[in-house]
């Protein structure tokens, strides 16, 4: 099935999961049953996981695998943190699922490796919260930046734009598709 | 949550308006600030502001029952009147304003604008609660966010058990000999957030949704809301007291921030922990400030330049200068004016002012208590953002991972030793004690409110158990060790509709073997672990076993209490405790392994989707529980058994502030 002005495709993992998964579906003007995969023609890009996002050892300072991969095209698994402010036009991506209530400014539980993923063609709009595993691709940003809305973030992806040729504003989120792989 | 909503509501609330002109426009959202039939505290200071929403060149005059009051910012007939008003505002203001006179007083206001005039009238009380008696030298505040009586009764049962019908054993808190209950609503809704439930304590006035020390105003930033004086401030100035603040939260969280910072925006970090510290008084010179001394809790993220990794300052949440004509008003230094700043090591300030810091529970309990080492002021930031819960402190500090996990959390969010309430209450107590003009001390369990917001019951009562050992360190304070202390125990609102709806009717073993429920939908269908909650008799009395520690071993007993939420989310339940933190992880079991495969934390099989029922949110639908608008108890203990009594029978949360002054001013 083709993507028609895609913005965010998800991959539904189970019946229960599309409950909020339709919902964000018809948020996001997709079309029900919409999947996409997004190896073939993206451009390749490096797996980074979180684990090595901070430096080994007693100070808490940045790999030297994390600084080098600045500008650089790359994949990372994690999930989708549920805020109680939404923000618009991303969210954050983290190592497990949390639960931010208004606390602290809406992120005091995000854990430090917590990367903002930032939509290009949702910068207006919140992104549906989804539940399990998500998995992006963009160009990954290192160094601290503050955001419009007061936040400060230090660890970004922003979103590739698909190259779907019908849309040049597009951008990729995909649920990771274990289905698919299921041994079953 | 809607506070932020709620901001750009209109203001005039409860203000009597009226249009003086005959011209058919004339300004809209004219407002007078204090709200109407606001409180004071006779010498108690409070901003005045008149704005209003129009085509300029704006004017405004005022008066106070019936004098003509100037206004200390905002040019007549002009279009920028004070500088600091909103797009389209024009704003006149009188700070530091304060009246020795008791009794009702009436403001009366104009504002103009080119197109005709609105008058708009508010009353405000002033009351005098001196008196002939020994007043209160400390004043401690033990807040317990979000907690409810079900929270209260449900750390009883957890701890102590019960057996024929009686409990085996009481909290601390239940010791306190004058126990009441408090309304929660705020300034503009029944249901309020920590914000102004904090502060309607502190201030004895109400706030808006969001706001803390301020009454609602249209400004262009969060730091020039009209402030109104908190006790901490009023203490400090008249008496030379100091303040501690301890919280297991983030200590930019609305509950501290309300005894001591003035904000139109909870979430404005930067700024909060900046002026922490700005208007402490760090030059003790006792015009002004809050005395603050003591600063215990999560939120190091605050406390580091924007450029450190690990820093969460921005501008944005920063304050700009402040007016010219607050700075006067409120005596504040010139230090205290205050600038955008995220590049600022506020952590190097902090220790330049005088406080002692220290960053775990070890260096914690190395703090020097007594001799010319101990410290008269004492910072501790003992996490990134909120510190861990109760139930992942002690997983760590056993050296038993929680069920389910291959890491603990605490190590998870790079703060591996951190202390429990007690410890930090402790610590504070030793600090504040040192000062011989007494203290005004606020301690919060914080994720009470927290862990039931992400309904994770097991947590919100372990931290329930947490904060009542913290309770008795400050009675045991004010029975051993300062007997001019008044303590009292309370919540800033209830969250989550908490209830104990029954026990586990079976073993844990029984439970995990049910068949799977997350697909079982139909109304008609009973889910398995539906079936298997004991109501009424089968209830029983569930009996936990207490490690040493004073902590449950585990919650996961056979017969296990079992809550509910009645302003919950959706969620899935299987009753068994968490091995996060988290919001229900919904994964298969082919996704959990190709995560730990792929360097995750293994999910537990007990927390995948097919596992617990699916319970619809009744409040709010994929989202977290929210506060209600339940009254929530109140325990209060002083020596002076005539000082704690205030406090029985059903109160206002404004009265709470009005009792604990006439407590301190000797007219209880
Ligand atoms: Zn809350």
């Amino acid at each position: 099935m083709k993507m028609r002005a895609l913005t965010i495709s998800l991959f539904l993992l189970t019946p229960l999961v599309a409950c909020s998964g339709r919902d964000a579906r018809q948020a996001l003007g997709l079309e029900q049953g919409a999947a996409t995969t997004h190896g073939s023609s993206a451009p390749p890009a490096t797996v980074l996981a979180f684990s090595e996002i901070i430096a080994k050892g007693p100070e808490l300072r940045l790999s030297a695998r994390t600084q080098a991969l600045a500008g650089r095209h790359v994949r990372m698994r994690g999930f989708m943190a549920r805020l109680e402010l939404p923000i618009k036009g991303g969210f954050y991506l983290t190592p497990q699922p949390v639960d931010c209530d208004e606390g602290g400014g809406g992120t005091a539980d995000l854990p430090l490796e917590s990367v903002f993923v930032i939509s290009r063609a949702l910068q207006d709009r919140e992104v549906p919260h989804l539940r399990g595993p998500v998995e992006v691709t963009g160009t990954f940003e290192v160094g601290s930046r503050a955001e419009p809305d007061g936040r400060t973030t230090a660890l970004r992806i922003v979103l590739d734009a698909t190259l779907d040729a019908a849309s040049s504003k597009t951008d990729e989120v995909a649920v990771a598709n274990t289905r698919a792989r299921d041994p079953k | 949550m809607s506070w932020m909503r709620h901001c750009l509501g209109t203001l005039s609330v409860g203000a009597m308006l009226s249009a003086a002109s005959v011209a058919m426009a004339a300004p809209t959202n004219v407002s007078v600030t204090p709200p109407n039939n606001a409180r004071f505290l006779l010498g108690q200071k409070f901003d005045l502001r008149v704005e209003g929403k129009g085509v300029g060149p704006f004017s405004a005059t005022m008066s106070i029952d019936g004098v003509a009051q100037a206004f200390s910012s905002g040019a007549q007939n002009s279009l920028t009147t004070d500088g600091i008003s909103s797009a389209g505002f024009g704003g006149f203001n009188l700070r530091g304003y304060s009246s020795l006179q008791p009794g009702l007083h009436t403001i009366e206001a104009s504002f103009t604008d080119s197109t005709g005039t609105v008058n708009a009238t508010a009353n405000f009380e002033v009351f005098d609660v001196r008196g002939d008696r020994a007043g209160a030298r400390n004043v401690i505040i033990m807040l317990g966010d979000g907690m409810g009586t079900a929270h209260r009764t449900a750390a009883r049962l957890v701890r102590y058990g019960a057996t024929g019908g009686d409990p085996n054993g009481y909290l601390a808190m239940d010791y306190f000999p004058a126990t009441g209950m408090v309304t929660t609503h705020s300034l503009n809704s029944i249901v309020t957030d920590s914000a102004p439930g904090m502060a309607g304590y502190t201030t004895g006035t109400h706030s808006f949704n969001g706001q803390e020390g301020v009454f609602p105003a249209h400004v262009t930033n969060a730091f020039y809301f009209p402030r109104v004086e908190y006790m901490s401030e009023y203490l400090h100035r008249t008496q030379g007291k100091a303040l501690g603040l301890v919280s297991t939260a983030d200590i930019e969280d609305a509950t501290p921030a309300a005894n001591a910072v003035h904000t139109g925006n909870r979430g404005a970090g930067t700024g909060i922990v900046d002026q922490y510290l700005d208007e402490s008084d760090p030059a003790d010179g006792r015009h002004s400030g809050t005395g603050l001394k003591v600063l215990l809790g999560g939120g190091r993220r605050w406390f580091l330049p924007s450029t450190t990794f690990g820093s969460s300052r921005s501008a944005g949440s920063d304050y700009a200068q402040l007016p010219a004509d607050l700075i006067a008003a409120w005596h504040l230094p010139s230090t205290a004016a205050g600038a955008a700043d995220p590049t600022r090591d506020l952590l190097t300030d902090y220790q330049n002012a005088g406080f002692s810091y220290v960053d775990s529970a070890t260096s914690l309990a190395a703090v020097p208590t007594g001799g010319k080492k101990a410290p008269t002021k004492l910072l501790g930031l003992f996490g990134y953002g909120n510190m861990n819960v109760a139930l992942d402190k002690l997983a760590k500090r056993r050296n038993v991972l929680v069920p389910g996990t291959t890491t603990f959390a605490v190590d998870d969010y790079h703060a591996p030793d951190q202390p429990m309430l007690d410890e930090m209450t402790s610590a504070a107590l030793n600090v504040l004690n040192r000062d011989k003009d007494g203290f005004v001390l606020m301690v919060e369990g914080a994720s009470i409110d927290k862990q039931s917001h992400a309904m994770d019951a097991e947590r919100a009562v372990d931290d329930t158990i947490e904060f009542d050992r913290a309770i008795a360190v400050a009675r045991n304070f004010a029975e051993k060790v300062d007997r001019r202390t008044v303590v009292i125990v309370l919540a800033d609102h209830e969250c989550s509709g908490f209830s104990i709806i029954g026990a586990l009717n079976g073993t844990v073993a029984n439970l995990q073997a049910l068949p799977p429920d997350g697909s079982v939908l139909s109304p008609t269908a009973v889910p398995a672990r539906q079936a298997a909650v004991g109501t009424y008799d089968l209830a029983g009395f569930p009996q936990y076993s207490i490690l040493a520690d004073g902590y449950p071993s585990s919650f996961d007993i056979d017969g296990k209490l079992l809550f509910g939420f009645g302003a919950s989310g959706d969620r899935f339940e299987n009753w068994l405790t968490k091995p996060r933190p988290i919001v229900d992880s919904l994964l298969t079991s082919s996704i959990q392994a190709e995560l730990a495969t792929a360097g995750y934390p293994a999910q537990p099989v007990n927390r995948s989707q097919a596992d617990g029922f699916f319970v619809r949110g009744q409040a709010v639908g994929a989202a977290q529980a929210v506060h209600t608008a339940s009254d929530i108890p109140i325990s209060a203990y002083a020596a002076r058994a005539a000082m704690a009594d205030q406090f029985v029978g059903v109160q206002r949360n404004t009265d709470v502030f009005v009792k604990l002054m006439r407590a301190v001013l000797g007219g209880y």
